[in-house]
């Protein structure tokens, strides 16, 4: 079955909300790359004040903040309330997690000692806990889950979307992913890159790498193929699929209208993105927009939806040669 | 129409037993191997009780929590007839559930980091190709799906139900479904910070208990639809999970998400609670826990039920505690017999459940298997042997 998008949101470098984001995509916006020892694409979660009382936004953490202002925001962008989505499920994805809260219990240890492990940043550090805030904020009393996979993440939280609302498990899923920036990232990523900080993602440069880490997330409200739908349909995903099939698929799919990558500046992962063969489809991709990070993907499916082609084929490098394909439909 | 999915293989490896005859046999006798850690180090001036393996072999691949799964994963397939090597290139799908596994927790490299010693990144490359179904997957070159539930202590039981809703609708053919989670001094120092480990053996259920022990294992099932027509042991007959959408770290006093969890997985299964045989509870023995739970079975069940805690004899074991109580439970009913809940002495008026206090025959029948986590997820298994 296909899944209608009644909505999105998008926390990232191109500011809190799906709005901003899509003004960066066209040039509106520049993206907030902040230069410490690194230059890191950072992500603005300060306009959950606007939906949240700052009492209750104290012991949220950072990376809980842009997953639940990404969910406010796009149900707020679906124009539906969310009393009016029937049964509704939420599904995250995270290749890290809260990182900072992951650390900052640590910190806890090391700092403190360990009589003086902090149980808030204990409990607030599981990888479900943004989905379960979204829940308690929102008072989603539906099925409510967390997937970690690397770059298998978001393509599980699309599939296990489709699964529970062809099943009628749910009527709706808050369907997002995202990853949070901290700075042992960055130390890695220098590390990798032997101290030298490229001047900015190019990512349709396969062969150079451009990697800079960023942050964000992106969060689509989704819905049974039939209903009408803001930003079209989301497709069957194809999973791990060689560069032989997707250069088929892309052959064979006459109505294709653009191809968008996922591509991060990662010259590794830039070797079979190179052997797409896209014809003479446009290729496109903008992760120099808002960094690189494994769910960054989602912010690409993101930027499909929006685009003017009603038409679009997603590629995410999901390891050893192979690609998750995701496929945008008609509006 | 959608494909029954059923169960070839089954293996699990835990403090109570390397394999589950081993672990059956500990709990048939009533043993329980819980002891001050020996891998876990801190300042803390008391020890606390864990469920500890022992003798997990370094040959196996991987970090701990990897090795746990390969481990109960060898078990598994040899059950079900398959090589590993038959398996490489197909369709076959990879879902499990960890949190210990998914979390960049190494201490000692983030200590160099803090302290500016600029560690080398080897910590980070590990942690990378360690998310234990991606590691699985790729290392038997796997054309299926994959993923890695991370719903914190429902990881285990939730990686079974979106593995059964694979088989279901088609998606692959075979998945090896499952959870792991090795001990970490991160998870104890956590558990402990938030006052609900016991400095004792835990007692589910039991009106003095005081917390939880951790511990660690893995625990796998192989599913399928029935084109191999391999003997099926069981089948997986409902899964439902539901959130309390109430406290980050409490359950909801009456169980609210578990109430509408059961409801799900009953109303998937086609069957009303009193054609349950027996019930493998979440039973962690924190006093919050077990009253809300046991109030949910109080409600729902039929009051002649039994109600066990596998947790008495392997500790909490987080990510893989659903997968391994799977596990038990399926082999429970093929057994036809139930153990004894160690620890429990004491009614609680307040939980309202007496468990199993010896070793119980029991009638065929389905199978229940509750987890609840923290967030509020609450997830459960229905399950029912072949035959």
């Amino acid at each position: 079955m296909v899944l209608s998008v009644l909505g999105m949101g998008a926390v990232s470098a191109l500011g809190g909300s799906i709005d901003e984001f899509r003004a960066g995509l066209e040039g509106h916006g520049k993206p907030f790359i902040e230069v410490a020892e690194f230059p890191v694409y950072r992500a603005d979660s300060s306009g959950l004040q606007n939906f949240m009382p700052q009492r209750a936004l104290r012991r949220i953490d950072s990376f809980t903040r842009m997953a639940l202002l990404a969910s406010f925001d796009a149900i707020k962008d679906s124009g539906i309330a969310l009393k009016d989505m029937g049964r509704t499920g939420i599904i995250f994805g995270s290749a890290f997690g809260p990182l900072n809260t992951t650390f900052a219990f640590q910190d806890s240890l090391i700092d403190d000692g360990d009589k003086c492990a902090s149980p808030l940043h204990f409990a607030a550090s599981v990888h479900n806990s943004p989905a379960a805030q979204v829940s308690i904020q929102m008072g989603i009393d539906g099925p409510v889950q967390t997937l970690s996979a690397f770059n298998h993440t978001v393509s599980g939280v699309l599939e296990l979307a489709r699964s529970w609302i062809e099943n009628g498990i749910v009527d709706t899923v808050i369907a997002g992913a995202g990853d949070e920036y901290c700075p042992l990232r960055g130390y890695a990523t220098a590390r990798m890159l032997n101290g030298i900080a490229p001047s900015g993602i190019q990512p349709l440069d396969f062969d150079k790498c451009s990697y800079l880490p960023g942050e964000g997330f992106a969060v689509f409200i989704l819905a049974n193929g039939e209903k009408p739908s803001k930003y079209g349909v989301l497709k069957k995903t194809s999973v791990r699929v060689g560069i032989d099939e997707s250069n088929s698929i892309l052959k064979d799919g006459k109505n294709i209208k653009a191809l968008f990558l996922a591509a991060n500046g990662n010259n590794g992962e830039g070797e079979t993105y190179a052997k797409i063969n896209a014809g003479n489809i446009p290729v496109r991709a903008h992760s120099h927009l808002y960094g690189a990070f494994p769910c960054a993907t989602a912010l690409s499916i993101a930027a499909a939806l929006l685009s003017e082609e009603n038409s679009v084929l997603c590629a995410e490098y999901s390891g050893d040669g192979e690609l998750n394909l995701y496929e945008t439909g008609e509006k | 129409m959608r494909n029954a999915v059923s169960i070839t293989g089954i293996g699990s490896i835990c403090a109570a037993g390397n394999t589950l005859d081993l672990s059956m046999v500990s709990m048939y006798a009533g043993i329980r191997n819980c002891s001050p850690p020996v891998l876990i180090k801190s300042s803390l001036d008391t020890e606390y009780p864990v469920f500890e393996v022992k003798n997990l072999s370094d040959k196996l691949p991987g970090s701990r929590t990897v090795k746990l799964a390969w481990k109960a994963l060898h078990e598994a397939l040899e059950q079900a007839g398959l090589s590993e090597k038959e398996l490489n290139g197909k369709n076959v799908g990879v879902c499990i559930g960890t949190t210990v596994g998914c979390t960049l927790n190494n201490e000692a490299f983030y200590r160099d980091f803090k302290a500016g010693i600029k560690p080398d990144i080897k910590p980070i490359h590990d942690f990378l190709s360690n998310n234990p179904a991606l590691n699985i997957s790729k290392a038997l070159d796997l054309k299926g799906p994959v993923s890695c539930p991370v719903n914190a202590c429902a990881s285990g039981t939730d990686a079974i139900g979106i593995a059964a809703s694979w088989i279901r609708d088609g998606i692959c053919d075979i998945a090896i479904a499952g959870g792991t989670d090795e001990l970490s001094r991160i998870t104890y120092l956590g558990f402990i910070s938030l006052l609900i480990s016991s400095g004792t053996p835990c007692r589910p259920f039991d009106k003095n208990r005081n917390g939880l022990n951790l511990g660690e294992g893995a625990g796998i099932l192989i599913l399928e639809n029935n084109k191999r027509k391999r003997k099926s042991l069981g089948e997986i007959c409902g899964y439902g999970t539901c959130s309390d959408a109430y406290h980050p770290t409490k359950p909801h006093p009456e169980g609210k998400g578990l109430l509408k969890a059961l409801s799900m997985a009953f109303a998937q299964a086609g069957i009303s609670p009193d054609k349950t045989a027996f019930i493998n509870a979440h039973g962690t023995s924190t006093p919050d826990n077990d009253r809300a739970e046991g109030n949910v079975i109080k409600s729902f069940f039929p009051s002649e039920v039994p109600v066990f805690s596998s947790k008495s004899y392997t500790g909490h074991t987080l990510g893989a505690a659903g997968a391994i109580e799977a596990v038990f439970s399926l082999r429970s009913l093929l057994d036809g017999r139930l153990p004894a809940t160690a620890g429990f002495t004491d009614y609680d008026e307040a939980c309202g459940i007496i468990p199993t206090t010896e070793n119980i025959e029991i009638d065929s029948g389905y199978a229940v298997s509750n987890s609840l986590a923290f967030g509020g997820g609450n997830s459960c298994l229905i399950f029912r042997k072949e035959g």
